[in-house]
């Protein structure tokens, strides 16, 4: 118990460490690079120029704003948007959040499942033409773009046999799609581990007395085999997480999902400095957290690993 | 006595026994290597195909296809082979510009800017392009797009942009891995445990975040007279170097206890020697399969921000964007396949080909790292 204590003291304080480099890094670049957003191209009446220095502390020192700005943001404010008017970025993040989470959890979903069958279906056929055909898919699902991926999708289910809605956000219906596209690379990566972690594990003593004992392949796959053989699994569940997170911008884009990833984008193309920031911060969380979450998964998936 | 009877003979014997000694090959590493390679038929199939593709693409400026970035608004969205697109010049080439230009002189006067608006290489080529073509130019048998401009051309110049990205940027992470990682491997100690945890740290920044929030701060703008692409070779190649530092740093570890690396050090060679002269070598079969596998990702990560409308910018093109334009294309009313279908299909074969390469190369000079 000590030993858990111990470790997660130390990652949040690994995890605040990094917080504040992404944060130092990101006020920096805000405000030090030259045509930056307190910069302004047009003249501008000296009293509102007044106002605005005044609103965001820029007649104090760079150090004052700095230290200003580090405390609001530790107590969690992360100021008005820059283009959005009467939307400060906690709204809109509190807005974005929900639909992206949705997608990615189904996403992710669908990659585990598809890649866990795909996987064990190969690694009990080895060598022959399922599991060669199937890691043949798995090499193209890694290699091709999710939105090269997604263009194919949206030619057939959408124009061709309309079966589903092109973009939007709604109900179930408009997340087949996108969650699909978003998977499709992870489902490929899992089904690869899957397969190298259940021939491991298929060659083992234990497998071959279960076989022995006289149980159904099924059982001996599902009931004894697969415990071991997805291990490798469990750790790639952390970048698996971050990469969804960073695909979901391309895909939000595609659909026309109104979510963070969208807001993200929008925000890097209208030079929405504080919208901008406050989601690379929150990503750096996000990722952060689910790291943790997987590593400790993992402790108790297999015991052999201690944290550390 | 007779041993140095037999001793004497050997003068002949000896020129004979080399003569027979110099017909045996032994088989060197990469000798190995390319052997269980070129057993690999896909793997090395997709070699043929990256080299070609990378040729076509490095030669596009030489060839005569239209300019890339030309707008005709009377030729949007002809399907390819379009009858209209066929009409003067028969199958292959045409009269690219007809009535465009009163004379020569005005021709060779938009030839210049666009060879003023180019690098020094590629102007030189484009200008050798005119010469030998004149205005005479490929039917784009790949369809025009929603500007009239000819696809072909779109995707060969777009190749060499996400080629040359992902060339570039995967050098300097080259580079800046197998430094970092020789380096902290070979000294070892605290200076290893610092460097590696400071790996591990950076680790855990999402750095795909961090770039496009510093490309926001750098888009557009005129005060910083940084060239977009060096920015973008900078940058990406800045991300991919902790798994390259991190891989060679564990091979120097296993290889400086080494007899001839202890050799080299009693001899009174420098670090530096050892390090780039003795350890960087023996690492180079890891660090190449990595480098292929790298390639593909990087070109990815450009087409992803392309995509976005963070990459490259008009008139580059560049795989991403094409594949961006397609997209937004699709609409019930009629589809056009060729704007989709053409830039996708050269984006996906090349990654495509590059992975099954990397997987190839990993395969044929490392059997151990198989199923990894």
């Amino acid at each position: 118990m000590r030993d858990v204590l111990r470790f997660l003291t130390l990652r949040f304080l690994w995890l605040l460490a990094t917080l504040w480099v992404v944060f130092t890094l990101s006020f920096v670049l805000m405000r030090e690079v030259p045509g930056g957003p307190f910069l302004m191209e047009q003249q501008v009446d000296p009293v509102i120029q007044k106002q605005i220095e005044a609103a965001y502390d820029l007649d104090k020192t760079k150090w004052e704003q700095y230290v200003i700005t580090l405390g609001k943001t530790v107590r969690g404010d992360l100021g008005p948007s820059f283009k959005m008017r009467d939307y400060t970025v906690n709204e809109i993040l509190a807005e974005g959040m929900p639909r992206s989470v949705a997608l990615g959890t189904l996403a992710l979903l669908i990659a585990l499942v598809l890649g866990i069958v795909a996987g064990t279906v190969s690694a009990s056929r080895r060598g022959g033409f399922i599991d060669r055909g199937l890691m043949l898919v798995a090499t193209i699902g890694i290699a091709l773009p999710n939105f090269v991926i997604a263009s194919i999708l949206i030619l057939v289910f959408v124009i061709q046999l309309s079966w589903l809605p092109a973009a939007g956000w709604g109900s179930l219906r408009f997340m087949i799609l996108p969650a699909f596209c978003l998977g499709a690379p992870f489902a490929a990566y899992i089904a690869r581990l899957t397969r190298t972690g259940m021939l491991e594990t298929l060659t083992q003593d234990y497998v071959r007395t279960a076989h022995a004992k006289g149980l159904s392949p099924w059982r001996v796959v599902t009931g004894h085999a697969m415990k071991g053989g997805l291990l490798p699994v469990a750790s790639f569940l952390g970048p698996a997480v971050a990469g969804i997170l960073t695909g979901s911008l391309v895909i939000e884009k595609i659909f026309a999902i109104p979510g963070l990833g969208t807001y993200f984008v929008q925000a890097a193309l209208n030079r929405d400095y504080t919208l901008a920031m406050g989601c690379v911060l929150f990503y750096t969380l996000l990722v952060y957290v689910m790291n943790l979450l997987v590593d400790i998964s993992y402790t108790i998936l297999d015991p052999r690993v201690r944290l550390d | 006595m007779e041993e140095r009877a037999g001793f004497q003979r050997s003068e002949a014997e000896l020129e004979r026994l080399l003569e027979e000694a110099k017909k045996v090959r032994g088989n060197s590493l990469w000798k190995d290597a390319m052997r269980r390679f070129r057993k690999n038929q896909l793997s090395f199939l997709s070699l043929w195909l990256v080299v070609l593709v990378s040729v076509l693409c490095f030669l596009a400026p030489l060839l005569p296809l239209a300019p890339r970035d030309r707008v005709s608004m009377n030729q949007q969205y002809l399907e390819p082979l379009h009858e209209d697109l066929l009409d003067d010049g028969g199958l292959f080439l045409r009269r690219g510009w007809p009535g465009v230009f009163a004379d020569d002189a005005a021709r060779d006067e938009a030839v210049t800017k666009i060879v003023e608006r180019s690098g020094l290489l590629e102007g030189w080529m484009i200008q050798l392009r005119y010469k030998m073509f004149g205005d005479r130019e490929i039917v784009p048998w790949m369809g025009t797009d929603q500007l009239g401009r000819c696809i072909l051309s779109r995707v060969l110049w777009g190749g060499r942009i996400s080629l040359m990205v992902g060339l570039v940027a995967t050098l300097v992470s080259l580079i800046i891995g197998v430094s970092y990682g020789a380096f902290s491997g070979y000294i070892g100690g605290w200076v290893d445990n610092l460097m590696m945890r400071a790996v591990d740290a950076m680790y855990s920044i999402p750095f795909i975040f961090v770039v496009i929030f510093l490309i926001t701060v750098i888009k557009n703008n005129p005060d910083l007279a940084i060239d977009r692409m060096v920015l973008f070779f900078a940058v990406i190649g800045a991300i991919y170097w902790l798994t390259m530092a991190r891989v060679v740093r564990g091979q120097v570890l296993s290889i400086k206890q080494k007899e001839y690396v202890e050799a080299a050090r009693v001899l009174g060679a420098s670090t530096g020697r050892i390090l780039f002269r003795h350890l960087v070598p023996n690492v180079m079969a890891v660090v190449l399969v990595y480098l292929t596998l790298t390639i593909p990702r990087v070109m990815l990560f450009e087409a992803f921000l392309s995509f976005l409308g963070l990459g490259v910018e008009s008139p580059d093109v560049s795989w991403g964007m094409l594949a961006a334009d397609g997209l937004g294309a699709i609409n019930p009313l009629r589809v056009y396949w060729w704007f989709v279908l053409f830039p996708s299909l050269a984006l996906g074969l090349t990654l495509l080909s590059l992975n099954f390469l990397g997987d190839g190369l990993r395969d044929a000079l490392d059997p151990r790292l198989k199923d990894v």
